[in-house]
């Protein structure tokens, strides 16, 4: 399907691209003692917004049927898989991952 | 000296900066209120209440445009300089938003566990995962169209001109609808009386109505 020459997939990478840069802080505050919490924030709430994108198109192929049944439970592992280690790394730098989320969605 | 803008006003109103002490920096047609600000690094919650405290008392007093916290200038001659430079921008907003003030309408879901967050519970496979997706970006879609049908029914009450209204819907898991109205001081009562109507018919939400305030949503005073 084109839209003006665009096709739905590159219309929705702009949106995503543009939900992509709201996320990003307009400037690094360099406070040392912060430094490395706030990066792996940052780090965290990029992979984490990238994970649902691809999990928003893994669903949306799954629920077309363009993903046979071994590519569906390979996806599925994967995200899985990414949504636990985003979850310990978290944990870890002592980053609560619900800010992760309230950041994601603040950028919608 | 450091300077943190804190609002813009007509210049013929200038004078409320005297018994605030705030520094008044003028143009031809607006009047820059400031404070002397020697801080650096992020802003401690106490500034930033002081800040809306400080915008607060002058826009009780006389039409204004706030400014976001954070908006300093080295010096005087600074802020003239940048004062100047938009002034055409800033009178014109003056003079359309600067009387009215801002109403803050939230519609939270009453139904506080379907919008907990989801905790990272490792599924029985692939396709489970994935499936536990589907079920949740269906309830999300059917909250998305409930909230658009709220913001139908909230513009219906508000009856305020489009350009004075922003609002997003299911910005955060427990909320529907966040909507800012920029409303004139005569209209609020009875707009209060509409919403407090209109949230007893709806009852998957409940209505919070906050304000007045300046209006920080719609002024760019910067």
């Amino acid at each position: 399907m084109t839209t003006s020459g665009q096709t739905t997939i590159e219309l929705e990478l702009r949106e995503e691209i543009t939900r992509l840069r709201a996320l990003l802080p307009e400037r690094l505050d360099i406070d040392p003692a912060d430094l490395e919490r706030g990066l792996a924030g940052l780090v965290l709430t990029l992979v984490e917004f990238l994970r649902q994108v691809l999990e928003r198109q893994a669903i949306r192929r799954m629920e077309g049927g363009s993903l046979n049944d071994d590519e569906v439970e390979r996806v599925g592992i994967a995200l899985m898989r990414l949504e636990e280690k985003i979850g310990e790394i978290a944990e870890q730098f002592g980053l609560d991952r619900d800010d992760i989320q309230l950041r994601i969605a603040a950028a919608s | 000296m450091r300077l943190l803008l804190r609002a813009i006003v007509s210049a013929e109103d200038a004078g409320v900066a005297a018994d605030r002490g705030l520094v008044a920096v003028s143009a031809t047609a607006v009047t820059a209120l400031a404070s002397a600000w020697d801080r650096e690094g992020a802003a401690t919650e106490a500034e930033l209440l002081d800040h809306h405290r400080v915008i607060q008392s002058v826009f009780e007093q006389v039409p204004c445009l706030p400014a976001r916290f954070g908006s300093t200038f080295a010096d005087e001659a600074a802020l003239r300089a940048r004062l100047v430079q938009r002034e055409a921008d800033l009178a014109a907003q003056l003079s359309r938003l600067g009387h009215r003030c801002e109403l803050a309408i939230t519609c939270a879901w009453r139904d506080k566990g379907a919008s907990a967050p989801i905790a990272i519970v490792p599924a029985a496979s692939g396709r489970a995962y994935l499936e536990r997706g589907v079920a949740r970006t269906r309830t999300d879609r059917e909250r998305e169209r409930r909230a658009e049908e709220i913001v139908v029914r909230l513009l219906g009450e508000l009856a305020v001109e489009p350009a004075f209204i922003r609002h997003r819907t299911c910005p955060r898991p427990a909320v529907a609808v966040s909507m800012s109205a920029l409303v004139t001081r005569d209209q609020i009562d009875e707009i209060n009386s509409r919403l407090e109507r209109l949230g007893g018919q709806l009852p998957d939400v409940t209505t919070v109505v906050q304000g007045p305030w300046a209006p920080y949503t719609f002024a760019v005073s910067e």
